[in-house]
């Protein structure tokens, strides 16, 4: 009985360790929050800020920081989780960790929505137009990777929709900058693919949030699905996994949330890989425990590189898909060498 | 269990009306030369694979009348190769071999901690329970997969070729488990590379050739030299030797060319 | 392309409709912040001293802004709401491409904001000029900048007879044809526009080999200062085009990249080299 006990020991601490590792995320999100609301090109004082905020005193400072800084912040953690979870759900899919959002096409294809749509200067008609083509362009994109790929598709059908459909996206975008009318609105297009959380308020969270959600509860409970996964599709299967079901919750979570997420922000590129790569070894390098702290983790690193957009003295500011570009690409690098290392 | 089953893969017919029946508590093994469709019909005994025709059954009911999680609860299927996709620590892997057994948001609790204690002790790996699979031998890695698909205690295990990595020592040792499993009541169909392993082990064997069951029985009676010489091409005999009943082969058949009808 | 210009007449008809109304306010503002670069010049001609209370950091260029020199005491802002709100403003204008989550933002709290389009026509720039000078109450000024204007144009002794043909180049053989200030500029100085001949609507390109047929007598190249690097040598860089035997000058970008009253400027440089 002694040696049984001692055996199941291990399993336990799996679920505490894990406890562990969101507690220090959650920690570390809530500092950058609070580190998001201090830092502006417009000094606050904070505290005397927060004072007038709270009590409903509408001063200058207390409007820039519960009408602009806060729905940023909030907006910039809701898209970090969105891009972290579903990350670590099309790497869980695809079993393999290279893959990232926008492996399926959906960001590329929510910013070709965006982009008609300033193309044709609807956003200057209707202010909410470009989150609604996005998730438009967002939708698109999953109905053209299924139809593409079939009903039964394996992984390399899949993964090959998706790498059409990109190519697809980028090659409209490409001609609608080729077509721009003028000089301004090639430019216009440039720097929303860039990515920026400047001036957002709680109405781009309004207009966000519900499909982020529905992304969100899709995602959410096919951890127990995407281990099974691991140990191949038919195995799966035979522990009961509804393939087909848990493969539409993914595709469909990813490009809910995605695509509400870009069609506000623009496209923010790396997020999504980098997170579950550096958080897997921490849960065991299961695909069903990772889901929450990348999306914990993603959050967090969304509102870093934010931070930095308003930190860094660079004029014009630095679009926040520069800085997790920047970020991203030594990580590529750091990647390639620890491969050729462990090869060796 | 399996009867009449036939399946079409593209534009082969791999199993034209096989069939397959295991009682409780039977060691059935499925042999058959290369290509014979034997990992084709073990993959449509566990509801893997679609039929053309043919029905499968558990207990006379029909596995397609069967909810996806009852069946899962009953059956375990072990495929061949060693499909790892993530570097987990053994003990999750073996782990997730009770997923059948948890519904919802349910964790796992003792009792699941226990039957995968008690998997890998069966299988000799308990003291591989803290490393990860990725850097276990093919023969460690091979015994841990087993382990997972014994975790759930199924009533009915499908095995493809679970030994043929394993050394000697290891091979003896997971198949007398499965023989010690099947006399406690747990059926078991294992597809068999060796013949004397499985004529040594199974109580029944089912020969397919080319999709069709050639013979079934027990292993005195399907491995005849007769039928080594139909299905394998071979000219050999099932002998007994120090107590154990083991195949030898003696030489090929070369077959000429079937000429144009006369 | 006809359907797209339509869209954003449109677009601008139901723009100004729909902020002028709700925002009529009788005082004129005294705190206004700019966050277009066109706007920053017309506010700079208009607005009373001390009225205007920002605009953008690109007016701070002479090669973008006519009133560089005279914005250099005016604080800058980069067009950010933030920056913008702790001014305080009462008015605020800003252009069709500004940012557009910045102009949605600032309309939520209740600052009256003006689109502006880039002008594309003299009859727009003089709708702009109007259109600000009323809201800021010196409607005097504005006519005054529209009649000195006007008669300048008039006086700009513009040869009917011998029309030389111009093509404005710039940098991988972009041009202006009809549609755009510059082909206004151009015709108004008696010139005839080349990149009309070759078919071009709006800003678009020609090819290499378009321009060397056609053969234009003058090529006119945006340069802000004899000082700065050679546009002109990068614009006319192919060997091709070095055997052109028209000539080559040298235009101020900052008069025609906003319009505005001093774009008449413009015209009556090139009305003198047209002759």
């Amino acid at each position: 009985m002694s040696s049984i006990a001692l055996e199941s020991r291990p399993a336990r601490r799996a679920a505490t360790r894990d406890g562990w590792l969101i507690l220090a995320l959650v920690g570390l999100l809530l500092i950058l929050m609070v580190a998001s609301l201090i830092v502006g090109r417009v000094p606050l004082a904070f505290i005397a800020t927060l004072r007038e905020l709270l009590s409903g005193d509408e001063t200058t400072a207390a409007l820039i920081l519960g009408e602009i800084r806060f729905p940023r912040a909030i907006l910039a953690a809701l898209i970090g989780a969105t891009l972290g979870a579903a990350g670590a759900a099309m790497q869980g899919l695809l079993r393999n960790p290279l893959a990232e959002p926008g492996i399926l096409g959906v960001s590329a294809s929510a910013g070709l929505g965006a982009v008609i749509a300033l193309y044709f200067g609807l956003s200057q008609t209707f202010s909410f137009a470009l989150p609604a083509a996005g998730m438009t362009g967002a939708l698109l994109a999953v109905l053209l990777t299924y139809v593409l790929s079939g009903r039964d598709a394996s992984i390399f059908t899949l993964i090959l929709a998706g790498v059409a459909v990109n190519a697809f996206a980028g090659a409209l975008t490409s001609l609608a900058l080729n077509l721009a009318p003028s000089p301004y609105a090639a430019l216009e297009i440039v720097f929303w693919m860039l990515g920026s959380l400047a001036d957002r308020s709680f109405d781009h969270i309004r207009i966000a949030l519900p499909l982020m959600a529905v992304g969100g509860i899709l995602l959410a409970g096919t951890g127990r699905a995407l281990n099974a996964l691991s140990l191949g599709e038919d195995v799966a299967r035979s522990l009961g996994v509804n393939l087909r079901i848990v493969r539409a919750r993914l595709i469909l979570g990813t490009a809910f949330s995605v695509g509400a997420a870009v069609s506000v922000s623009g496209t923010i590129g790396f997020v999504g890989l980098v997170v579950p790569h550096l958080l897997r070894p921490l849960v065991g390098h299961e695909p069903g425990r990772l889901m929450l702290p990348s999306a914990l983790g993603g959050a967090a690193l969304v509102l870093a590189a934010d931070i930095a957009t308003r930190v860094v003295p660079v004029e014009p500011d630095l679009q926040l898909g520069v800085v997790t570009a920047i970020v991203g690409a030594p990580f590529f690098l750091y990647l390639i060498l620890h491969i050729r290392r462990s090869m060796r | 269990m399996a009867e009449k089953v036939s399946v079409d893969l593209g534009a082969r017919a791999v199993l034209r009306g096989a069939s397959l029946t295991a009682a409780t508590g039977n060691f059935v093994g499925l042999i058959g030369p290369n290509g014979s469709g034997k990992t084709t019909l073990l993959r449509a005994m566990a509801g893997l694979q679609r039929r053309v025709a043919g029905t499968v059954r558990i207990d006379g009911q029909l596995i397609d009348d069967m909810a996806r999680a009852e069946l899962a609860r009953r059956l375990s299927f072990l495929p061949q190769g060693s499909e790892v996709h993530w570097p987990l620590r053994v003990e999750r892997l073996v782990a997730l071999g009770r997923i059948p057994h948890l519904d919802g948001w349910r964790r796992l609790s003792g009792p699941d901690h226990e039957a995968v204690a008690e998997a890998l002790r069966a299988v000799g790996a308990a003291h591989l329970v803290e490393r990860t699979v990725s850097a276990l031998s093919t023969g460690e890695r091979a015994r841990v997969l087993l382990a997972r698909a014994l975790a759930s205690e199924p009533a009915i295990l499908l095995a493809d070729e679970p030994v043929a990595s394993l050394d000697l020592s290891h091979q003896l040792l997971v198949l007398d488990l499965i023989r010690d499993l099947c006399v406690q009541g747990m059926t078991a169909v294992v597809v068999f590379h060796d013949l004397t392993m499985a004529a040594r082990y199974c109580d029944r064997l089912t020969l397919l050739v080319e999709g069709r069951s050639f013979a079934e029985g027990t292993p005195d009676e399907v491995l005849v030299p007769a039928n080594l010489r139909d299905a394998y091409d071979v000219e050999g005999a099932l002998r007994s030797d120090l107590g154990v009943p083991h195949v030898v082969s003696l030489r090929r058949i070369d077959r000429a060319p079937a000429g144009p009808p006369q | 392309m006809a359907a797209r210009r339509f869209l954003a007449l449109a677009t601008l008809i139901a723009g100004v409709g729909v902020v002028a109304p709700s925002h009529v306010r009788a005082d004129p503002p005294t705190r206004v912040v700019s966050i277009n670069l066109c706007a920053d010049q017309l506010l700079a001609f208009l607005a009373d001293p001390g009225v205007l209370l920002s605009v953008t950091h690109l007016s701070a260029d002479p090669s973008l802004s006519y009133v560089a020199e005279q914005v250099r005491d005016i604080s800058i802002n980069y067009g950010r709401s933030e920056e913008v709100l702790t001014l305080r403003p009462d008015l605020v204008v800003a252009g069709l491409y500004a940012a557009r989550p910045a102009v949605a933002m600032l309309q939520k709290f209740g600052i009256e904001v003006i689109d502006l389009p880039i002008p594309e026509t003299f009859h727009e720039i003089r709708r702009q000029v109007r259109l600000l000078s009323e809201r800021l109450g010196v409607e005097p000024r504005g006519q005054k900048l529209i009649a000195e204007m006007d008669r300048r144009l008039a006086n700009v002794a513009a040869n009917h007879e011998h029309m030389p043909r111009a093509l404005v180049l710039g940098a991988r053989g972009f041009t202006s044809g009809p549609g755009t200030l510059v082909h206004e500029v151009l015709t108004a100085a008696g010139l005839r526009n080349v990149a009309a001949e070759l078919g071009v609507q709006g800003y678009g390109q020609v090819g290499l080999e378009e321009i060397i047929r056609a053969d234009p007598e003058i090529i006119v190249v945006n340069q802000p200062s004899i000082q700065s690097p050679s546009l002109a040598r990068d614009v006319l860089a192919h060997p091709a085009l070095r055997h052109l035997g028209g000539q080559v000058v040298r235009m101020n970008p900052s008069l025609w990249g906003c319009g505005g009253p001093h774009t008449v400027e413009a015209v009556e440089f090139l009305a003198a080299v047209a002759r």
